[in-house]
């Protein structure tokens, strides 16, 4: 089976998400392996649209998990429905059938993401966003959904994959993942696009942006990256600003450091970062704008 | 993949038949695509993604790579001359980093927790990162106090419902709820003291350190600070600032900070004399952060060390000289010293600092 590497890089470009070699090879490695991939990288450079284009592309159903500090099991696999149960059973207090009630059967069982994902007649993108956010204890109970795409349910047994997920993990790197995770998964770190990558999206996501504007646009905010700043605006800030110039009906940047100094708050995210970027570093960044 | 290997990838052999199989299948026609390939097969950290191109490119294209490593020696002679040196709250810092250890804690972004986590606080250089490490030690004790509050147990009286709890127990009796669950909270909250030295040996790691213990009376309330070099000063509410800024401009203000020399010993004695009444309980938990180089007899801080021990639950010594690499003092060594401390742990890197968090939350669990 081949990767069709230029056709995948077709229909991601399609999708409007440019996509670079690298990225293109580990999704086409992951469809054909049928492995985990875990992206790393900064926040805002397009993990997450990563996983929803991939979903896109492969007109399949993406099913997200967001990871967050004290995610469990009832959450994000499954939860008996308690209330359904104690009906059933008060329903069958009088019942003369021989029947036995199955209170842990399949029509009590409500799906959560990861059991819902395995689930599907048809393989979906199961995208746990950000899994850096979740506990250790969750992140160990992962390993047999990522290594043998099945789930163990103690009232009911082992629940295997009847089609196997497209499994997209992300992380921030706000802790150090596991090896174990690690060792089971693909592995892409996704760093801020180069100007030439980062023009490119803008231009695939605002195609109604003035050519000139998106050139100084994207060289400023790669300049802005170089300072000293707590958070590096990532792509999705870019295409803000860009969208908030284009909304101010803006077509140069040069000489209009007011309408920057205004709007900076769409790329900056910290009050430390908003006082470093003042009228002269703006001053000196736009001198770099060609 | 021997070689690579040899370069610290850690991989398996299920890897090497993958590669391997990619290789054979036609679709790896040109370089980029083999090395496309093999890296995202063989990589697990942003410092393997980082370091494949140019092990690829030695395997492959010795000559090239030589080329190369004459021009990134140049870069990091140049990056040496620059080298800033570590600032503190109150200026800069007279300690320069050793060159030679320089490289060791490079690197920002995603996966810095894994580069950085284990790096000594004196050889991150880099801004960035050195910024990124100070946020990720104010937020321990945040994850600690988030931790905490998520623990709850379960009581047959109480005002929280848990239906789930309810009904799930009532099962057993055919539904009928004959006994409710409910939830509480625990609220075993740590009360910590931090004495924290800032006299100027302990300057060059001040920052990290500082957001540590900003980050512990932050998350905890009820907790107290104090700070001491030749004296001891109460810091409480200049730690709760709100704004980093405005807790360096009132600290610069106040107190003639990383200058002198250390009385450890005048200061926990000041403590114990003029505080420890109104702040102490049975239940404190002291933390100690410094470097312990006192310019007193040893015997007097052991005296004062035992009358502090004797108040509280536990007494925790944060040292950023324990884990250095040429320090021949370990913790027993500092434990036979001054017998009256619970735990001496190293503070010399994030992970130091998550062990004396890890101990925090056990000794809350009590």
């Amino acid at each position: 089976m081949s990767l069709e590497i230029p056709f995948l890089t077709e229909q991601f470009e399609a999708a409007g998400y440019i996509v670079d070699p690298p990225l293109v090879t580990t999704l086409g490695l992951m469809q054909q392996l049928e492995r985990p991939l875990l992206i790393e990288g900064e926040a805002g450079v397009g993990k997450t649209e990563a996983a929803k284009v991939l979903a896109s592309v492969n007109n399949a159903p993406l099913i997200r998990l967001q990871c967050y500090d004290g995610l469990d099991l009832s959450a994000a696999v499954y939860e008996w429905n308690y209330t359904k149960q104690l009906i059933a059973i008060k329903a069958n207090e009088g019942s003369q059938s021989d029947e036995k009630l199955d209170v842990f059967g399949q029509d009590f069982l409500m799906e959560r993401p990861l059991l819902q994902s395995i689930r599907q007649p048809q393989s979906a993108v199961l995208l746990i966003d950000e899994i850096d956010r979740a506990d250790e204890a969750f992140e160990a109970y992962l390993l047999e959904l990522l290594s043998d795409f099945q789930i163990s349910i103690p009232e009911l047994g082992t629940v295997k994959a009847l089609a196997k997920p497209k499994v997209v993990l992300t992380s921030n790197g706000t802790r150090e993942l596991s090896d174990a995770l690690r060792r089971r998964c693909l592995y892409h770190y996704m760093d801020y696009p180069d100007l030439n990558k980062e023009l490119a999206i803008v231009y695939a996501r605002l195609p109604e942006i003035d050519k000139k504007l998106g050139e100084q646009v994207v060289t400023f905010i790669q300049n802005v990256r170089l300072q000293d700043l707590q958070k590096r605006p990532g792509v999705a800030e870019t295409l803000d600003w860009a969208a908030a110039l284009i909304g101010l009906e803006l077509d140069t940047l040069k000489e209009n450091i007011d309408v920057i100094l205004a709007t900076k708050s769409c790329f900056l995210k910290t009050r430390e970062d908003v006082a470093e970027i003042d009228t002269d570093v703006v001053s000196e960044v736009l001198n770099a704008v060609a | 993949m021997r070689f690579l290997k040899a370069e610290g990838f850690v991989f398996g052999i299920g890897e090497s038949g993958d590669v391997l199989a990619q290789l054979e299948s036609g679709d790896c026609l040109d370089r980029n695509r083999v090395a496309h390939t093999m890296r995202a097969l063989t990589c697990r950290s942003k410092e393997d993604w980082v370091n494949f191109d140019l092990v690829f490119r030695k395997y492959w294209f010795p000559l090239e790579v030589a080329n190369h490593e004459l021009d990134v020696l140049e870069r990091v002679d140049s990056r040496n001359r620059n080298t800033q040196r570590l600032s503190g709250l109150a200026g800069a810092s007279k300690e320069s980093p050793r060159q030679d250890d320089e490289a060791g804690a490079d690197g920002i972004g995603a996966g810095t927790a894994r580069n950085i986590s284990k790096a000594d606080f004196r050889f991150i250089n880099d801004k960035s990162a050195m910024r990124q490490a100070e946020r990720i030690a104010e937020r321990m004790a945040n994850q600690l106090r988030r931790q905490l509050e998520r623990r709850r147990t379960y009581r047959t009286t109480g005002v929280q419902l848990d239906i789930r709890r309810t009904i799930r127990k009532s099962l057993s009796t055919g539904g009928l709820p004959l006994s409710a669950v409910y939830s509480v909270r625990r609220e075993k909250h740590p009360h910590l003291i931090v004495l924290h030295d800032v006299s100027h040996s302990m300057s060059w790691n001040n920052p990290l350190l500082f957001r540590f213990a900003r980050g512990l009376i932050r998350a905890f309330s009820g907790s107290h600070a104090f700070a001491f070099h030749t004296k001891l000063f109460p810091v409480t509410q200049i730690y709760q600032e709100q704004s980093l800024s405005r807790m360096r401009e009132r600290l610069e203000e106040n107190n003639k900070l990383w200058m002198g020399g250390t009385r450890i010993a005048a200061s926990v004695r000041t403590f114990n004399q003029k505080y420890s009444k109104s702040v102490l309980t049975p239940k404190s938990i002291v933390v100690v952060i410094s470097d312990g180089f006192d310019t007193e007899e040893q015997e007097n801080l052991n005296v004062e060390m035992n009358r502090l021990c004797s108040k509280v639950q536990s007494v925790l010594w944060l040292n950023p000289m324990l884990g250095r690499e040429g320090v021949s003092t370990t913790a027993s060594d500092l434990k036979r010293a001054l017998p009256a401390v619970d735990a001496f742990l190293p503070a010399n890197s994030l992970e130091g600092l998550q062990l004396a968090i890890k101990k925090i939350a056990g000794l809350s669990s009590l």
